[in-house]
């Protein structure tokens, strides 16, 4: 029998809130430091989430304690980076919880570009 | 991994991050313990990359205030709901200007002590908690005390005690078990910090 680890349920942690959300987004594409995930937020969503010390470090403690993302250990060359910067990643739960996400938002995406035929005859009647 | 170049320390950065740091006491000290370095970390990467330092002082001082006010909400309820368990017989007091043992006895009004159905108001006790018993001022600590293994009281028992006086309420200092209630009339300056036998 194959030594598969169970893929955690992410249902009680969704839906994000939109910067929780942003974060995940952000780390879902690499471990980063605070400044990297608020520069990397702004640019996902053109400019319009703008976060804060406070907003990302309130965020990241949630998701701490909530056990989607953690502190990584591993850091890049100190003559490239600031020693004193933490850096952050997803958990096993962050990652399933990244990917329910991003299939909730697809599918309401998609619902509202094509709405299934029985309701927009709904509608008509 | 992403990585940035590090942050130049310039003299107009550092006096940026000094004040941004004073200000950090508006959030709540456990917060500021834990994450009060990223934070400042954060903000003077954002100067040091910002082209327009009134920028980020802006986006800096609206996060910060939105941010404090939430954290200090959220600290308040989260001691809200623990002390919300909490029954009267477990309010803890003790004087001010002695070491609390559990062999001390002190006393608190239970006009002062503030409890309000459904929720004992531990900030109101905390608020209230020097009161004045004859002409002494009793300097009195709140706190949960969550000692024994007995299991608490539900909250709606509580009765709202503030506008009628119905004497003392003696407990346990350190322990949070309550003494047998005397007579109110018995209550007087004399059984304060009266040592246990």
């Amino acid at each position: 029998m194959p030594d598969q680890k169970a893929t955690p349920d992410p249902s009680p942690h969704v839906p994000l809130a939109p910067a929780a959300l942003h974060i995940v987004l952000s780390l879902n594409r690499g471990e980063r430091h605070g400044y990297a995930i608020m520069g990397d937020v702004e640019r996902l969503s053109d400019g319009v989430i703008k976060l804060g010390p406070g907003t990302l470090y309130g965020t990241i403690k949630k998701l701490v304690t909530e056990g989607l993302i953690e502190l990584t250990d591993t850091r890049p060359d100190p003559a490239l980076d600031d020693q004193r910067r933490k850096y952050y990643r997803l958990t096993a739960l962050g990652a399933s919880v990244c990917a329910a996400e991003i299939q909730r938002l697809a599918n309401l995406v998609e619902r509202t570009m094509h709405p299934a035929p029985s309701r927009l005859l709904g509608e008509l009647t | 991994m992403t990585m940035t170049t590090p942050g130049h320390a310039c003299p107009h950065v550092d006096r940026h991050e000094r004040i941004y740091r004073l200000l950090l006491v508006a959030y709540p000290r456990q917060f500021r313990n834990d994450y009060g370095e990223d934070l400042v970390q954060g903000f003077r990467d954002l100067m040091v990359y910002a082209s327009d330092g009134r920028g980020v002082w802006w986006r800096t001082t609206k996060d910060l205030i939105s941010n404090a006010v939430k954290e200090r909400a959220h600290r308040g309820q989260r001691h809200g709901d623990h002390l919300g368990r909490v029954h009267p017989d477990q309010i803890g007091t003790r004087p001010s200007r002695s070491k609390p043992t559990s062999s001390h006895r002190t006393a608190i009004s239970t006009t002062s002590a503030a409890l309000v159905p459904g929720v004992i108001s531990a900030s109101r006790v905390t608020l209230m908690g020097r009161p004045r018993l004859g002409r002494r001022h009793v300097g009195v600590e709140t706190y949960a005390a969550m000692v024994g293994g007995d299991p608490l009281e539900p909250v709606d028992r509580v009765v709202d005690v503030r506008d009628r006086p119905v004497g003392v309420l003696f407990v346990d200092v350190g322990l949070g078990r309550k003494i047998p209630h005397p007579p109110p009339d018995t209550a007087t300056d004399a059984d304060l910090d009266q040592p246990r036998p």
